[in-house]
């Protein structure tokens, strides 16, 4: 594993894997706020 | 897809994209508040503009009493 240490920013490439499953999960997660809070908005008044 | 973080540092990726949606959802909290459909402190949204306009138009019943 001494290559992946070479990566630009410091990452292995397992650290990679994980940190970006765990930054998609997130990202999906957490649109579900601003989702829910546009369609309540809509319902409420919409804007179009 | 996940090769990306080889390339960006994670924790300033982070740090950028929290300081670029607080400022993109404050923006567009201020701009809601500069209009008058969607202003929620001053005014309702559900008493349409045109409803507002009738009342501040006087009547003749006004006029005459």
């Amino acid at each position: 594993m001494a290559s992946d240490k070479q990566s630009l920013s410091g990452l292995s490439h397992e650290e990679a894997k994980e940190f970006h499953r765990i930054l998609m999960k997130s990202a999906f997660a957490l649109s579900l706020f601003p989702f829910l809070a546009h369609i309540s908005m809509w319902f409420y008044n919409p804007w179009l | 897809m996940w090769r990306i973080w080889l390339l960006f540092d994670p924790r300033r990726i982070l740090i950028a994209m929290a300081v670029f949606l607080f400022t993109l959802a404050l923006l567009i909290h201020f701009i809601l508040l500069s209009t008058e459909k969607f202003n929620w402190l001053e005014g309702s949204a559900a008493m349409s503009s045109s409803t507002q306009i009738e009342t501040m138009i006087p009547t003749e019943r006004d006029m005459l009493g």
